[in-house]
């Protein structure tokens, strides 16, 4: 008798955990939906936080095109046509299209860090952590607002590029693989910006990442096969983690879809976007600590 | 003393026994020695225009290393002109920074209502921009020769270099001060990068004129700057010769003139 009471009593219980577990998921996605379409809407109603991140790469992509659209032609006669670091067809714009994409993302991602932190320069953020928001909602709410700007970049260059000529060798499945990278990137890059603004607090400081992100992507294979290049930049062009993923996703556009290219495409940014989130929720529990 | 009392005090100090323009270069002097004690006092402001010319001649020689097969012998050789340049015009815009910074802080109010002759504001920042594009210069030079330049023309190449990226800091000070004169304020900024941007990636910067096709090669074709440019590769990339140089000297020479015009109509607004 005893038993059967204390089973009813125990399942009782785990329905009641059930209950708070799925009032508490619920209420947890409300707040990273509410706060996701705040980062959004923040980012939509400020065009000189996402034209510039659309324009410059796209004004560079001309600039690049009509100066280096020859090279991969003279290489590929040099070689008696049997070296194409270019790609198959040997066409400037289609290898450009991924380094246009990235620079892009690499930009526009900095706009979740710099809000954060704008939102604690202004107080917004000391006001949100007084409510009984999760703290991890405020997080995910800004890298939402960076993922979207990354996938929608994506989808712009895309259509740009297409209406200029480019081609996707990888049909659509090689086509997809491209702004799920993208928004992988974008999650990476505002982990960090985000981490950057809790740990300083200061949009200057989120800023003076530019330069870093500027010089990793100059320092990898975006602008220029690494095939073509020497010496110790090479090595550490060959070496950057940027240049992995870039060449994953570059496969996918100048030979086709490719599954272990797909593979490096996702997964390095997936991996980093992993460590700056991380390294975001360990920067804000110290920030909350030392309140 | 405070760097504006300093100021009207030589002015005051010489307005008995010289005339108006040779009262100019004693103030001037004092605005640049101000200038380069600000090297020093705020850092921040210079150091792009250090970082991003050394950060140009490697990212642009190491990225585009394979262009010497088809487009230049030696990649560090015809980017490190290019970098001298690009890091010259940064002084420039520097000084265009640091005139909007104090117009918006006041001191350029002081400065305007001391008994100074109006173009040592011009005077001051040239020299204090002619000075501090020794830096970018050495370093990048310094750089360059350490990651295999090659200079054919021996040492007149420093000569045409320096001359390129002198004169073109020149025209970027007087550019930049103009525009900090009308806007009266730091939102000037991203004018005055992008100017440099556009005039120089308009124009050979990247790959030479042989290498480009449609719109950007009928631009370039034009573009002043591809003339500079030329002077600036002038025994980097050949000899030294006189058909490589006039064109650029010409062309620094006329912008100079405009642009300082520029600037003093700018300054002329603005005197009370």
């Amino acid at each position: 008798m005893a038993a059967v009471a204390a089973d009813a009593t125990g399942v009782a219980g785990a329905d009641a955990r059930a209950q708070r577990a799925t009032r508490g998921l619920r209420s947890a996605m409300a707040q990273v939906g509410a706060l996701s379409g705040r980062s959004v809407r923040n980012i939509w109603r400020q065009p000189q936080v996402w034209i510039p991140s659309i324009a410059f790469p796209l004004m560079f992509a001309a600039l690049n095109t009509a100066a280096l659209g020859r090279v991969p032609g003279q290489i590929a006669d040099q070689s008696g046509g049997t070296f194409h670091p270019f790609g198959p067809r040997d066409v400037y714009l289609d290898f450009l299209f991924v380094a246009t994409l990235t620079q892009g993302v690499l930009f526009g991602g900095l706009s979740g860090g710099s809000e954060l932190a704008q939102d604690i320069e202004s107080g917004f953020f000391d006001r949100l952590v007084t409510t009984p928001v999760r703290r991890a909602s405020i997080l995910v709410g800004r890298l939402a607002g960076s993922a979207v700007l990354g996938g929608v970049q994506a989808l712009v260059f895309m259509a740009v590029f297409l209406a200029f000529g480019a081609r996707v060798q990888g049909g659509l499945a090689g086509a997809v693989v491209l702004p799920l990278a993208a928004m992988l990137l974008a999650l990476t890059i505002g982990g960090l910006a985000c981490a950057m603004a809790i740990r300083t607090g200061s949009v200057e400081a989120v800023q003076g990442v530019f330069p870093l992100i500027f010089i990793t992507l100059f320092i990898s294979s975006a602008f220029f096969p690494t095939a073509l290049m020497t010496g110790w930049y090479r090595t550490v062009a060959t070496h950057n983690p940027l240049s992995t993923m870039i060449n994953g996703m570059r496969h996918q556009v100048l030979v086709g879809f490719d599954l272990a290219e797909a593979a490096k495409a996702v997964l390095v940014p997936g991996g980093l976007a992993t460590l700056a989130i991380v390294l975001c929720l360990v920067s804000l529990r110290a920030r909350l600590a030392q309140r | 003393m405070t760097d504006a009392a300093a100021v009207a005090d030589v002015g005051r100090q010489d307005h008995g026994d010289l005339t108006g323009d040779a009262r100019v270069w004693p103030v001037a002097a004092q605005l640049a020695r101000r200038s380069i004690v600000l090297i020093t006092r705020l850092p921040s402001a210079f150091i792009p225009s250090v970082v991003f010319p050394l950060f140009l001649v490697i990212a642009f020689s190491g990225s585009f290393d394979g262009l010497s097969r088809v487009a230049f012998d030696n990649a560090m050789s015809w980017y490190a002109p290019l970098a001298v340049i690009q890091g010259c015009a940064f002084v420039g815009v520097g000084a265009g920074f640091a005139a909007s910074r104090e117009i918006e802080s006041g001191f350029y109010d002081r400065l305007l209502l001391a008994p100074t002759p109006a173009v040592s504001l011009l005077a001051g920042p040239a020299l204090a921009t002619a000075l501090r594009s020794i830096v970018p210069f050495t370093i990048v030079i310094v750089v360059a020769l350490i990651g295999g330049a090659a200079t054919p023309g021996g040492p007149l190449a420093l000569a045409t270099v320096f001359v390129a990226g002198l004169g073109t800091a020149l025209v970027h000070t007087f550019w930049c001060l103009g525009l900090a004169y009308r806007f009266k304020s730091q939102r000037a900024a991203p004018v005055m990068q992008i100017g440099v941007f556009l005039t120089n990636f308009l124009a050979t910067a990247q790959v030479p004129l042989g290498l480009m096709t449609g719109w950007l090669h009928t631009v370039a074709r034009f573009n002043p700057m591809t003339n500079v440019f030329r002077l600036g590769r002038a025994g980097w990339i050949g000899e030294v010769t006189w058909g490589d140089c006039w064109g650029g000297l010409l062309a620094l020479a006329v912008f100079i003139a405009l642009s300082f015009w520029f600037a003093r109509r700018g300054l002329t607004k603005m005197v009370p």
